[in-house]
């Protein structure tokens, strides 16, 4: 195990494997500070990190000193094992698993395949190179995709099941609780876990992970033929496998509760806990008035923040409110081919004189003079950024992406589609125009956040939870 | 590389007697040319001309017989790994880097056998023979010249100008003969080489001549990407080079442990053996020629019908291009089988006619060239195997074929030698029998999951 031992572990405390793929602690964002706050909030247990990344990195955040251990695993790296005879039972044993999931959606035998392949050492390469492999992928290509190219099918099945039997390869840490911040391929591993250690698991959805790869999918160009549909039932199948093996299944917002129930989540099992903000930090932040009208995105510019689409918003306001100044607060350095675009569409539209790029920098001093706060995402679930806005007591306007239209009480003022610049324009005009309805909207968000978005309930309420089903357990 | 076949297979379905003669005869000078001609002119020097090399006969014969047999012993490897890699050039259409990576393969060998040549010069006493100078001076550009004839071989089946090949060795040949005869009535067995060595020399200018007319080489330079082709084909190498060990080391075992010696030299001769195996081998060329203008032609043409069509059909198609492909290989080798097996036992049956008439019935027992003539069927079956293997991308049951070759014909060989004393020719045959039998048994195990090892591979 590529173990990393971090700060000494306290053998009183209980200790939490948190399994993050392509987040924490590698790629700043919004989950990767939630799992941050969650950690530095639950001083009580000892945590390992256990990151699924597709490349090496640096971490990019220091790590609390509950934090004992780092496991960072590469998809991509190859595995290499002895070479084994593989027995012909373990391929009646993947097929009798499919035809189950297939036929039943029944993933049960799942368990078997994993046993088999963690307790044997065997290569993935060795196993998909295997004739048994190749003659159950063209029984199963004749029936799904008995019209189009095969090779297609073949390397769909090849990179997807190489990810997934590498990773039923993996050897996990020990640990008393593990909490996976994503279904995909930390769900998987979280179900490997709970199978070999017979250990709870707690699943908590930001997005949703299946559906976010499908779009994803649905946009990339290399992805040919039945290749988009098999990568799709994968990762839906990763999903309901995960739900099937964790013992809670945690998502922001009641929407997303909905999709995971009907993507095979068990209700009971289920519970919605909002994402919460440090209040104090930014309660009534909003202190300055300055001359021009100012709006700002709080954002890593990056294509799924399509911050184009704020500019190109930029441009429409600019023309209508002439005192007005845009501030775009964050990191410039994660996509800096897409951040050269922004600045050469600034330019194009004669603006530049407008439109201030910050950089990384500490929101709190912009929230001090911020008029509005706009959210231009493609993709969002529950961004903190209109918690933080809303505690500083700045009103939002943004697309209809994850919660935000449930944030946004459905107003249809300030909300657009995704990548309509023009009604995100008409959101900033009206509150610029309507001053009192901007100062209603200040108190009612500020209640609202005080109420249910509050950190030190997430907190708590997790530290619950993993007494909970540590208890369980035990028991 | 079945560039030629086509060309004559398109003579031979013009259909007509004339045509069918017109496209074998041209098949034997593409696979056998040098070959046949060496054994031809050899016959003719020792038959009519004999006051030529009068005094001392033995040597003459050795000389060449060495040197044909290290040269495919030292470079056999070579040869493969240069076929594929022109294959490769043709397959992709990059026919630039086809007269560069010919004469890079020219510096390649003449670098790679001069220095054996060098050694083996050094480590004989040559001062017996008169004008020995001239005679190091040709036996070094003989093992040259002969290793470049090997390389050209492989380059004209390419070649469309098979009429212009075939003048090329007939000059070459007569060149060849006229030399041993002027040359070793005024030098003895130094001109004779000499003579010979000029007239193979011949051959090789001309070929390369020809060669430029089809290939021009517009600029002097060395194709790197073939010498990197090397550590990609490198099971290809050893099948080649452990094949043609195989193939020779009981001839040089019968050499050495039980032949006769030139005093002062490493020369070693058998002559119960060596006249019948070079007369066996000749057996061999009906099936070769089979091979190249009729199995091959059609196996290569299902073969990349089905190899083109892999990434873009659906799995059906797939297997019915596999099928067809399968039939073909199928029918190939039932056609050399029952080709070369009429051809054997026909001059098996006529055996002591033939004997006679070649005027061997002397010289030759007539046991050893029956066990001779039976070995051949199978060395001539295992290459063809061999070749299908390769298609297969079968690399490494190949290089292991051919290994297998080795070792037994070796073991076999000592064995006969030394405990049993069979009949020379014996452990050739069984070598023979079992690298057909193992060539036949992963071919039959694997053809038809070629589409598997495929796409397991990448």
């Amino acid at each position: 195990m590529d173990f990393v031992a971090l700060n000494k572990p306290d053998p009183s405390k209980p200790t939490i494997c948190i399994i993050a793929e392509g987040s924490y602690p590698y790629i700043t964002g919004g989950v990767s500070a939630w799992i941050q706050d969650i950690i530095s909030g639950l001083t009580n247990y000892n945590f390992i990190i256990f990151a699924i990344s597709a490349e090496e990195d640096e971490p990019k955040y220091s790590f609390p000193p509950n934090v004992i251990g780092l496991v960072n695993k590469l998809l991509t790296a190859p595995v290499e094992m002895p070479d084994k005879k593989i027995p012909q039972k373990f391929f009646t044993a993947i097929e009798s698993f499919h035809n189950d999931m297939m036929q039943k959606k029944d993933f049960t035998k799942f368990k078997d395949i994993f046993s088999f392949i963690n307790n044997n050492h065997y290569e993935p390469s060795a196993l998909q190179r295997h004739i048994t492999s190749f003659n159950i992928v063209t029984q199963y290509n004749s029936i799904r995709n008995p019209l189009y190219q095969f090779s297609d099918y073949y390397w769909a099945w090849r990179s997807s099941h190489e990810y997934m039997m590498k990773i039923m390869t993996w050897d996990l840490p020990k640990a008393d609780l593990y909490h996976t911040i994503s279904t995909g391929y930390a769900g998987l591993c979280a179900a490997c876990a709970k199978i070999k250690y017979n250990r709870p698991v707690l699943l908590t959805e930001h997005g949703l992970y299946n559906k976010e790869r499908e779009i994803d999918i649905k946009r990339a160009t290399w992805v040919k033929g039945y290749q988009r549909d098999m990568w799709i039932n994968i990762f839906n199948d990763l999903s309901t496998i995960t739900y099937d093996y964790s013992d809670c299944i945690i998502s922001l917002f009641e929407v997303n509760r909905n999709i995971q129930i009907a993507q095979g989540a068990k209700r009971e099992k289920t519970l919605v806990i909002p994402n919460g903000i440090e209040i104090d930090r930014y309660l009534d932040l909003k202190t300055e008035t300055p001359k021009e009208f100012s709006i700002g995105i709080v954002a890593r510019v990056v294509p799924i923040k399509d911050v184009k689409n704020f500019i190109i918003m930029a441009k429409i306001v600019a023309e209508s409110i002439p005192d007005v100044k845009f501030y775009i607060i964050g990191p410039t350095d994660e996509d800096e081919s897409y951040y050269e675009d922004c600045v050469k569409l600034v330019e194009n539209f004669q603006i530049q004189d407008k439109v201030i790029f910050t950089g990384k920098a500490d929101v709190r001093q912009y929230y001090k003079f911020l008029d509005v706060v706009v959210l231009s995402s493609i993709r969002e679930a529950q961004p903190l950024v209109i918690l933080e806005a809303y505690a500083a007591g700045i009103p939002v306007v943004s697309t209809r992406v994850g919660n935000v239209p449930e944030m946004l009480d459905y107003d249809d003022i300030l909300l657009a589609d995704p990548k309509d610049s023009e009604k995100l324009a008409q959101g900033v005009i009206y509150l610029y125009n309507n001053p009192d309805y901007r100062e209603k909207l200040v108190a009612s968000n500020r209640n609202k956040v005080i109420q249910f978005y509050n950190k030190k309930d997430l907190i708590a309420t997790y530290d619950n939870l993993y007494a909970k089903y540590i208890s369980m357990y035990t028991q | 590389m079945a560039g030629i076949g086509f060309e004559l297979y398109k003579i031979l379905h013009k259909g007509t007697l004339s045509s069918i003669i017109q496209a074998f005869f041209l098949g034997i000078i593409i696979v056998a040319g040098p070959w046949i001609l060496s054994v031809l002119t050899i016959y003719i020097i020792q038959t009519y001309t004999f006051g030529a090399i009068a005094d001392n006969p033995a040597l003459f014969t050795v000389s060449i017989v060495y040197v044909y047999a290290f040269s495919l012993f030292l470079t056999g490897g070579f040869h493969y790994v240069f076929s594929r890699y022109i294959a490769d050039q043709l397959y992709i259409e990059n026919y630039v880097t086809i007269p560069s990576a010919l004469l890079t393969a020219i510096i390649l060998i003449t670098i790679v056998s001069v220095l054996p040549a060098i050694g083996f010069v050094l480590i004989n006493d040559f001062s017996f023979i008169s004008y020995h100078t001239l005679y190091i001076l040709s036996l070094l550009s003989l093992f040259v010249v002969i290793n470049i004839l090997w390389i050209m071989l492989v380059y004209i089946a390419l070649l469309k100008a098979y009429y212009k090949i075939f003048l090329s060795y007939l000059a070459g040949t007569i060149t060849s003969i006229y030399g041993v005869l002027y040359l070793g009535k005024l030098y003895g067995v130094a001109g004779a080489l000499c003579g010979y060595t000029i007239g193979q020399a011949v051959i090789v200018l001309l070929l390369i001549t020809i060669s430029q007319i089809s290939y021009p080489l517009k600029k002097f330079t060395i194709n790197k990407e073939f010498i990197a082709s090397f550590k990609e084909h490198k099971r290809i190498f050893l099948m080649g080079w452990l094949f043609n060990m195989a193939i020779w080391s009981d001839k040089m075992l019968y050499w050495f442990l039980k032949g006769e010696h030139i005093p002062g030299t490493l020369y070693y001769y058998y002559i119960p053996y060596d006249i019948p195996v070079f007369l066996a081998y000749l057996t061999m060329i009906p099936g070769l020629v089979y091979f190249l203008i009729i199995a091959e032609t059609d196996f290569h043409k299902n073969f990349f019908e089905f190899i083109s069509h892999i990434l873009e059909d659906p799995f059906r198609y797939i297997q019915l291009k596999k099928q067809k492909m399968l039939i073909s290989l199928k029918n190939g080798i039932k056609g050399i089988v029952f080709f070369q097996l009429i051809w054997t036992v026909g001059i098996l049956v006529k055996l002591p006619q033939i004997l006679d008439f070649l005027g061997y019935s002397h010289t030759i027992n007539i046991a050893i060239m029956r066990i001779l003539l039976i070995a051949v069927f199978f060395h001539m079956l295992t290459l063809n195997l061999m070749i299908y293997l390769l298609y297969m991308e079968l690399q490494f049951e190949a290089a292991m074929a051919s290994c297998i070759y080795l070792v037994l014909n070796i073991v076999a060989t000592l064995f006969s030698i030394f405990y049993v004393q069979w009949l020379p020719g014996t452990s050739y045959m069984l070598a023979s029998l079992a690298t057909t039998l193992y060539c036949s048994f992963y071919l039959y195990k694997k053809a038809p999951i070629i589409d598997f090892i495929i796409f397991s591979r990448t």
